[in-house]
């Protein structure tokens, strides 16, 4: 049901759940709470459509050099989220991805992924993606990896039916939660800004914040503020460990073959190391993309070789006439380490409705080469041994220069924030995504990622949505043994 | 332990001095020594530039050579 106004709610109406964000966490939490039985009541700060004025709520300011996209362009504040924008790209995180790969770099889950796996199949079908091939091993130390592309699915228009037929979820746009009234260790109201500009209060049994991977620390930070510290009693992590995907082209390839493995639909061939090699060359996970290069590429490589390898240089030119050489771009996206520094902080700017923006900080190490650096040698390494081709790197890569700015730079992946652990100290959820030290606080989303490996995020979400929403059914369940008569609607709000 | 704000005034008047406050704002046993390094620049160059070790390879001008490319 679409719900007009929150207005026109009756006031003593408490719903199982409040969902708090529409995008992929928070439309796949509501739409496997309400298959479940349960009462839903779905909160979007946005609209159906896009609207700059939406959007520029999503404005702050950026700390960090090279700069990622800004805030207001990297997300979308509107029914449906960031699936309003997204490429499509999928892959499941590896296992390792949830492993301590480096001591002294704090990236460990409290879950594994045979956890997520039981919803792997579910979370597929929703982004419409056909199987993964296995991997396929390149030398010793890497494999040909696949991606999965979603459509790309966008989750107000699969959803979009649904809640509006529904009598479980309601769905309420302009809907913005400005705050939550917290009362002995439970959030007992959420405070939305309603389109008319009415503050209203919604009670549920259980909250769940998918308000993206910027927003739910903005949110915690903001309520935390308000309530006194006590909407986040053990906030040492919060807005911490924020990450991205580092996206930047490395060099190029000079090809006197042809590439081992095909092209995909989207003309790239991905690889990947083996948790072995991350674990003998301490370096974190990545993805290396090798695309066709532009015409003229392989004229330029072969001139530049002659220079530093003549004979090479000379032959490699003759099998070029012959059209038996290639040039190709070698791409890369790379796992960060997730940093204490890195981080989200409230602004002391306010939105158009009073609240702090999202000021965002996040600064590449030197372990950021690195990675990407054992990656290159890796591949050059084994076309080398093969008699197949050599690498040239970008001059960054070889620590000439820093970052470049001009390139992708990150892949609009927001992640960290409200990282999951079973310390309180180190993360601000457990392993369930219930906020630690509150009994019905959840987060859905990216933000609670510790730690990014390298596929895209999008997949592990909606699996991390779907055990969320497994999980919050199980507990209402007992709930109602419990308690029996709190399933009905009876709750007076405050 | 609490969520410190770092003073915003500090944020834009030097990106040094801020990497500096939220170091204070962060326990010690939070800032691995890698924060402190991030701190010297935040978009880093090597003082001594880390040229791919290329295991059985050799650098060259950007290039990953291997030992018999002459």
């Amino acid at each position: 049901m679409l719900v007009e106004s929150l207005g026109a709610l009756p006031r003593e109406r408490r719903y199982d759940v409040c969902v708090i964000g529409s995008g992929p966490a928070g439309a796949t939490v509501a739409h496997a709470l309400g298959r479940a039985g349960h009462s839903v009541l779905l909160l979007e700060a946005g609209e159906e459509t896009w609207s700059e004025a939406s959007q520029a709520v999503y404005e702050g300011d950026f700390y960090g050099d090279p700069p990622l996209l800004p805030m207001s362009v990297s997300r979308v504040r509107q029914f449906g989220g960031s699936s309003n924008h997204w490429g499509g790209w999928c892959r499941p995180l590896e296992s390792i991805d949830f492993e301590n790969k480096i001591d002294g770099i704090d990236g460990a889950w409290p879950i594994r992924r045979a956890d997520l796996d039981p919803w792997l199949d579910e979370a597929c079908a929703i982004l419409e993606l056909p199987p993964f091939p296995p991997d396929v091993g390149f030398g010793d130390s890497l494999r040909h990896v696949a991606f999965g592309y979603s459509p790309p699915v966008n989750f107000a228009i699969r959803y979009g039916d649904e809640f509006r037929r529904s009598d479980r979820v309601h769905l309420a746009l302009g809907s913005y939660v400005t705050g939550f009234d917290v009362d002995g260790g439970r959030v007992v109201h959420a405070r939305v800004r309603d389109r008319d500009g009415a503050e209203r209060l919604v009670a549920a049994r259980r909250f769940v914040l998918c308000a993206g991977g910027i927003e739910n620390s903005r949110l915690l930070l903001w309520g935390n503020r308000q309530s006194g510290g006590r909407l986040v009693p053990e906030p040492a992590a919060l807005g911490r460990y924020w990450m991205e995907h580092p996206h930047f082209t490395l060099g190029h390839i000079l090809l006197e073959d042809d590439f081992p493995f095909a092209f995909d639909e989207k003309g790239t061939v991905f690889l990947a190391p083996t948790p072995e090699t991350i674990r003998e060359r301490r370096i974190l996970d990545f993805g290396l993309r090798v695309h066709p290069a532009k015409e003229g590429v392989a004229r330029e490589l072969i001139t530049a070789l002659a220079c530093v390898a003549p004979g090479l240089g000379e032959k490699v030119f003759r099998r070029f006439r012959k059209r038996l050489v290639c040039g190709l771009l070698l791409r890369a996206s790379w796992e960060q380490p997730p940093r204490p520094y890195n981080r989200i902080v409230l602004s002391d700017r306010m939105d158009a409705f009073g609240i702090p923006r999202a000021d965002l900080h996040w600064y590449l190490e030197e372990f950021d080469r690195r990675t990407p650096q054992v990656a290159a040698e890796l591949l050059a390494g084994e076309l080398a041994a093969r008699g197949i081709g050599r690498i040239r790197l970008d001059p960054w890569v070889s620590g000439l220069e820093g970052f470049p700015a001009d390139d992708e730079v990150g892949g609009n992946h927001h992640m960290g924030g409200t990282r999951m652990s079973e310390d309180p100290r180190r993360g601000v959820v457990d392993a369930d995504c219930r906020v630690h030290g509150i009994g019905n606080l959840y987060v859905g989303g990216s933000s609670v990622f510790p730690s990014a490996g390298f596929a895209n995020p999008t997949l592990t979400i909606v699996q991390l949505a779907l055990r969320l929403a497994d999980h919050l059914a199980r507990s209402l369940a007992r709930d109602g043994e419990l308690h029996g008569t709190l399933q009905v609607d009876t709750l007076a709000s405050a | 332990m609490t969520d410190r704000e770092v003073p915003l005034d500090e944020v834009r008047a030097d990106r040094r001095r801020l990497l500096g406050a939220i170091a204070l704002a962060a326990s010690p046993a939070m800032l691995p020594a890698a924060a402190r390094a991030a701190g010297e620049g935040a978009n880093p160059v090597p003082a001594a530039h880390p040229v791919p070790s290329g295991g059985a390879l050799r650098y060259r001008d950007g290039w990953l050579l291997a030992p018999g490319d002459h």
